[in-house]
């Protein structure tokens, strides 16, 4: 008997001990592999959810069909679920998951780029994607980002335009009661409305608060844009970088936003509402104004038709429901008709009060840089080269014409300007102006969730087509192509720094924390705030290392 | 003379020692089919619990990165260091007292409050007469213990949040509050700082686990004799008095079961039910409220995750657990008279 056990036990520990050992991969890359001859199949794995979209549709849906048609790759989509993707992430890598392809967002990258996670890139890109850097038109600066002890471990993906993807949603009948006509446009007259609604709306109501805002939306456009509130960083006037946290603006906007809240326009518990909840509030009239993103406008729009109780009497059938909500002109691209009950602007301009300047023109605040990494995980670097010449296959114009309108005839016609359902085609300077019409069911059934699909991008190519995608949806989402609207983020381009990285993540969290918080307590919460923020994460070695890389860029 | 003493001595004890070890093959041979039977179990136990304990090592590195790595081949990586556990009391002190005290404030109340609250609950239900009543009572009771973490809170965030929320309402329905008061938040009343997320997570705790817990006190009560109780109303007891005399003292080694275990588990307050606790609260909370499973698990999981700190972490906890034990097991000896061992 006791020889029988400790032959079992020598077993156990045998096998237990030979499952550790195994999982040591080769970092090492296959650059001889001839993809010509061999397409395998290849395994993606998204930053977040499909929007609109069903695991299946996104697998084996219209787009994912004929994209491997082009390609020759069938490809498994997978997506991190928004809540956890970080942490999903990482059990990714370090759990030495057989993923092929990773997008990830940068601070994800910066974080683990320096371990050695991800695969060196630098060889086969220029044997197996050598048309990406004019595909994708990306820059040196962009390059460097990715770039770690003089290789490159990511392709960046860079959005393809500027866009405004979040602004005020307006619930017209409310304006109309307090008397307000037209849409608020400056600070001023947002101040005013909301004032009004809260005192119009609010007693009787406890459960009314005028303004919906998402904790997630705390420093979102269009209000910090009209404060000139930094996109996360500035350069001060010792020209050095800080984080927006400590800029004059910022303490503008915060106290302005103290002081609505203080009027109970904001929710008590507004800081841990998601858009779906304010959504939901807005539907039910308990707020009348709501600082959404544009992919949330098509859900809020079908949820009042279903559920809104406000509509007058003579407002019955769905159809007249839905003409009432969505109004009878909704033609031009990123303005809701003149007459629709849900209206809403991305811009508020700054007026000189309140704390804000004169702003001609509303701007936005938009970081203008790589929305995404693209990488190899360290545990697929022997399939790097089926990755690499996938995605080279999938920028081209064909590819994003696909992703983003599907096919002439059968999801899309052209037509001319005065086509009431022509949809303008951002087409460059001095070309002429092209006109399409979506082919409907067809486009909303088969074309969607176009993120889903990229990796890296084709700017000139998505540019021009992307109206149709947001057409085809219903939302609007802005495209900004003046300069002089624009707030960037000076920091948003920059190589891999090595402290800076360690304490990215946990410094963004902690700033979206508390912007919440000063915002529920005002006072002395700001300078506690930046007190902590740079004994904890602006320490002499992260602010040097940001500092000497930016003064000599 | 002495050296025939020696040897008998020395006889006897071999000839012990072989009694006994002959005992232990003497009731493992009579008991084969048993053995036979946890067999699988001891397996699975030894494989998941006692071979990974190696990883024990990976608290006394540098870093532990498994990019490139198998698990083994980091964990004897040259890179050997007690930096970690100087981390603990040192750089990272503050947040890991924070998250002990946390910790420790809600499962002692959990132990002072909702520990006997389950026994309460059991002797209640034994006085139920109708046998299907008393069943029933106990499924209904039983019920929120099936429901996952997330579940439960979405029911008491839908319940207490500020905006339509089902309390708020009816209290504002009844003239009680004319404005709805945020239960999850920072400053309620007007009160700064006054919050209650440490009696939300005990009252949550104990609405879920209390109907379950009591399962096993009630079965201990509907083992006792009835006619213990029938003696002791001939007598003239009183209910209390039967239950202080005669019920509490019956069920005794199960209570000390069941209070050692829970004290064991003193570090241990459940990452779900914090952290989605958490997520529902005002943002100041979530860093204020942190508990030592939700710091240890973003230390390990998190942005900047370090296995290596969080596995000191982890055998800091375990210790301080065992501790817990032994002196739960004195304790329990000591005054209730019954121990693990």
């Amino acid at each position: 008997m006791k020889k029988f056990l400790g032959s079992l036990s020598s077993v156990i520990l045998l096998s237990g001990l030979l499952t550790s050992c195994g999982g040591a991969i080769d970092p090492n890359p296959d650059w001889t592999i001839d993809v010509s001859s061999t397409k395998s199949e290849i395994t993606l794995n998204t930053y977040f959810p499909a929007f609109g979209q069903t695991n299946d549709k996104v697998q084996n849906g219209y787009i994912a069909t004929h994209l491997k048609d082009i390609t020759g790759y069938d490809v498994i989509y997978n997506q991190t679920s928004e809540s956890n993707a970080d942490t999903q992430v990482q059990a990714m890598l370090t759990g030495k998951e057989a993923v092929d392809v990773l997008k990830i967002s940068p601070t994800l990258f910066n974080n683990y780029v320096t371990d050695g996670y991800f695969t060196d890139l630098t060889e086969g890109i220029e044997k197996y994607a050598p048309n990406l850097n004019t595909l994708c038109e990306i820059t040196d600066e962009q390059w460097e980002a990715v770039t770690y002890n003089d290789k490159i471990y990511a392709i960046p993906e860079v959005g393809h335009s500027t866009m405004v993807n979040v602004g005020l949603v307006w619930n017209m009948d409310h304006l109309h009661e307090v008397g307000i006509n037209k849409i608020p446009e400056t600070i001023s007259e947002f101040d005013t409305a909301i004032r009004a609604l809260q005192s119009h709306f609010g007693p009787g109501n406890a459960n009314y608060h005028a303004f919906g805002l998402a904790g997630t939306n705390a420093d979102a456009n269009p209000l910090t844009a009209s404060f000139d509130v930094p996109k996360n960083w500035f350069e001060n006037e010792n020209g050095e970088l800080e984080n927006a946290l400590f800029s004059d603006e910022m303490e503008n906007y915060l106290n302005y936003m103290h002081e609505i809240a203080t009027l109970g326009v904001l929710a008590n518990g507004w800081s841990t509402q998601l858009e779906a909840n304010i959504v939901n509030n807005f539907v039910l009239g308990s707020c009348s104004v709501a600082n959404l993103s544009y992919w949330n406008v098509t859900n809020l729009r079908e949820s009042m038709i279903a559920s809104y109780r406000g509509f007058p009497t003579n407002v019955v059938s769905e159809n007249q429901k839905r003409n009432y909500v969505y109004g009878e002109n909704e033609h031009e691209y990123g303005i809701a008709s003149s007459d629709a009950l849900v209206q809403w602007r991305v811009f508020l301009k700054g007026d000189g009060t309140h704390g804000t300047n004169v702003q001609e023109k509303g701007v936005a605040r938009d970081s203008h840089g790589i929305s995404y990494y693209i990488v190899v995980p360290v545990a697929s670097a022997k399939r790097a080269a089926y990755a690499l010449d996938w995605i080279n296959l999938k920028n081209t114009e064909e590819a994003t014409r696909l992703v983003c309108a599907g096919e002439e005839g059968v999801h899309y016609e052209y037509t001319n300007s005065d086509d009431p359902d022509a949809v303008k085609l951002q087409t460059s300077v001095g070309e002429e102006d092209e006109y399409i019409k979506l082919i409907q069911p067809t486009f909303n059934n088969d074309i969607s969730g176009m993120s889903q699909y990229q990796t890296g991008v084709n700017p000139s190519v998505a540019r021009k087509w992307w109206p149709a995608s947001e057409k085809g949806f219903n939302a609007w989402e802005c495209l900004v192509t003046d300069e002089s609207q624009l707030i960037l983020d000076p920091f948003a381009v920059h190589p891999i720094l090595e402290n800076f990285a360690k304490v990215d993540l946990l410094a963004q969290n902690y700033v979206i924390t508390q912007l919440q918080n000063i915002i529920n307590k005002g006072g002395d919460t700001l300078e506690n705030a930046r007190s902590t923020y740079l004994s904890r994460y602006w320490q002499d070695d992260v602010k040097n290392e940001v500092n000497n890389w930016y003064k000599n860029k | 003379m002495e050296l025939i003493a020696l040897g008998r001595k020395t006889k006897k004890l071999q000839i012990g020692k072989m009694n006994y070890f002959h005992r232990v093959g003497v009731k493992i041979k009579k008991y084969a089919t048993i053995f036979w039977f946890i067999l699988p179990a001891a397996f699975f136990a030894f494989l998941f619990g006692y071979i990974p304990l190696i990883f024990i090592l990976a608290a006394f590195k540098s870093d532990f990165v498994l990019a490139i790595n198998s698990p083994l081949q980091e964990l004897f990586r040259n890179n050997w260091s007690f930096a970690q556990f100087s981390r603990i009391f040192g750089e990272d002190s503050e947040m890991f007292l924070l998250s002990i005290s946390n910790t420790l404030i809600i499962n002692v109340i959990n132990l002072c409050l909702v520990f006997p609250f389950s026994i309460l609950l059991a002797i209640m239900l034994s006085e139920v007469k109708s046998t299907f009543t008393s069943k029933l009572i106990l499924i209904i009771l039983c019920l929120p213990n099936f429901l996952s973490w997330p579940t439960v809170i979405g029911i008491w965030n839908n319940l207490f949040r500020d905006q339509n929320g089902v309390i708020n309402n009816i209290l504002m329905n009844i003239g009680l509050i004319k404005e709805p008061i945020y239960w999850f938040g920072d400053n309620i009343g007007g009160i700064a700082g006054f919050n209650l997320f440490k009696f939300f997570a005990i009252v949550m705790n104990a609405w879920k686990g209390s109907g379950w817990n009591s399962i096993m006190f009630y079965t201990a009560i509907m083992s006792i004799d009835k006619s213990y109780y029938e003696a002791s109303e001939i007598d003239g007891c009183s209910k209390i008095k039967q239950i202080w005399y005669l019920t509490l003292p019956s069920i005794l080694p199960i209570i000390a079961l069941m209070f050692i275990m829970n004290i064991t588990y003193i570090l241990s307050s459940g990452f779900e039910q914090i952290n989605l606790l958490a997520n529902i609260s005002d943002p100041n909370l979530k860093e204020r409220m942190k508990t030592l499973d939700v710091y240890l698990y973003e230390v390990a999981l998190g942005a900047g995750a370090d296995m290596s700190f969080a596995t000191a972490l982890g055998i800091f906890n375990s210790s301080v657990s065992l501790l817990f034990m032994l002196c739960g097991n004195a304790i329990s000896k000591k005054f209730l008279h019954r121990g693990l061992w």
